[in-house]
């Protein structure tokens, strides 16, 4: 699962998302982004919707939280599409803001609404554990849409963190040190959050949320060194059943 | 000290070696797991200020020893050491699924992640006659 912003404008969003696959973030400078960003101003002129909306993503690829907050509520402010939620979603979790992602997914996320399908993979790597299972449990009771597939893993992590008492918002306080790092970084957390559950009473229970990066071994540790102040700057509370940590991509 | 933790780390990496099968795998990471752990302990003893914190077990207490050093130590020594607690942690679960979590796959894949968690550990938790070595930063040295 990649955490992908999807457009309808799809020569566009292909040019946007190369841009997100080189996993830093984009110099507003650079000749590429200024004719991107032309591009999307050009849709805007158009369909002020979908333009908004890609100047949404483009705003995202620059490590733009509040300018591209902005643009995505232009769109949504003209047309409530579920995909645009989805991109301002994606955006927020790209560029490390999980606890302010799980606040607009409490939001956004309720069945009635329409977008829990659109929004759900994005949700498993971004911390929202227990709402996403309530949320499923709600849409099913409702019979508003046929039944999401949850894997395995995710929900050993759901049961193992009901288990020991953690919260969603305790879970997302964490992921939010990892976007401080990678931000100081100008990296993209990527999408491919693998979350590790241990469920054997008497010998370990917990959770573990890893983010693959690039780099040596050692370039890597002094990442998690990071990590480790930027919890402690953020007066992040321990529990021995959760943590978050980075790991050399493969 | 009849068997140092090195050796044992050498002991999973012969393991690793060889391994071709689902309990091959399962075997290394527990000797990946124990060396770290020994590892671990020989680095938490040689902090110049101690954070005794209980745990359910020995296991337990050492991860949250390191999970939680004391204030008194620098800066940089308290995330370095926060740091290896995630790294250990992460190698304890993986030992727990090793042997004791037999219905669910644990595949290759795994082994040698757990084993690269090893030898890193390993790389930055060394001490020298009681005292920890100082490690440069490898950004700081770029």
């Amino acid at each position: 699962m990649k955490l992908v912003p999807q457009t309808r404008s799809s020569e566009l969003t292909d040019k946007l998302n190369s841009v997100l696959h080189r996993a830093i973030f984009a110099d507003r400078n650079s000749f590429e982004m200024r004719a991107l960003k032309r591009e999307c101003e050009q849709v805007r002129d158009v369909d002020p919707a979908v333009g908004w909306g890609l100047l949404g993503s483009y705003n995202g690829l620059l490590g733009d939280i509040e300018e591209a907050a902005r643009c995505y509520k232009a769109s949504l402010a003209l047309a409530n599409n579920p995909i645009v939620h989805l991109n301002y979603y994606a955006a927020m979790g790209n560029l490390g803001y999980f606890s302010m992602a799980h606040d607009y997914f409490l939001e956004v996320s309720k069945p009635e609404l329409g977008n829990l399908s659109s929004l759900i993979s994005n949700a498993e790597s971004m911390g929202s554990f227990q709402t996403i299972v309530q949320r499923v449990e709600q849409a099913e009771a409702m019979n508003l849409q046929p039944k999401l597939q949850l894997n395995g893993s995710f929900l050993k992590a759901v049961r193992v963190l009901r288990k020991v008492d953690l919260s969603d918002e305790f879970v997302v306080r964490h992921l939010d040190a990892v976007g401080d790092v990678l931000r100081e970084a100008k990296m993209f957390a990527d999408g491919d959050m693998e979350v590790d559950a241990c469920d054997i009473d008497g010998v370990f229970v917990g959770v573990t949320c890893i983010f693959r990066v690039d780099g040596t071994a050692l370039e890597v540790f002094e990442l998690n060194q990071q990590l480790a102040k930027a919890e402690r700057v953020r007066s992040i509370e321990k529990h021995l059943a959760f943590d978050v940590m980075f790991k050399p991509a493969a | 000290m009849t068997c140092a933790p090195l050796s044992l780390l050498d002991a999973a990496k012969k393991i690793q070696g060889c391994a071709v099968v689902e309990s091959d795998f399962r075997a290394a990471v527990n000797r990946a797991y124990y060396a770290s752990y020994h590892r671990c302990r020989t680095y938490y003893a040689a902090l110049p200020y101690l954070s005794v914190l209980k745990g359910n077990g020995v296991h337990e207490q050492l991860i949250n020893n390191l999970k939680f050093p004391s204030g008194k130590l620098s800066d940089n020594c308290q995330e370095r050491t926060e740091a290896l607690a995630k790294y250990l942690r992460d190698l304890c679960m993986a030992r727990a699924l090793a042997d004791y979590d037999l219905d669910e796959e644990f595949d290759l894949k795994k082994m040698q992640d757990s084993l690269l968690t090893a030898e890193l550990i390993f790389e930055v938790s060394s001490t020298t006659k009681g005292k920890i070595d100082d490690v440069a930063s490898p950004l700081a040295q770029a």
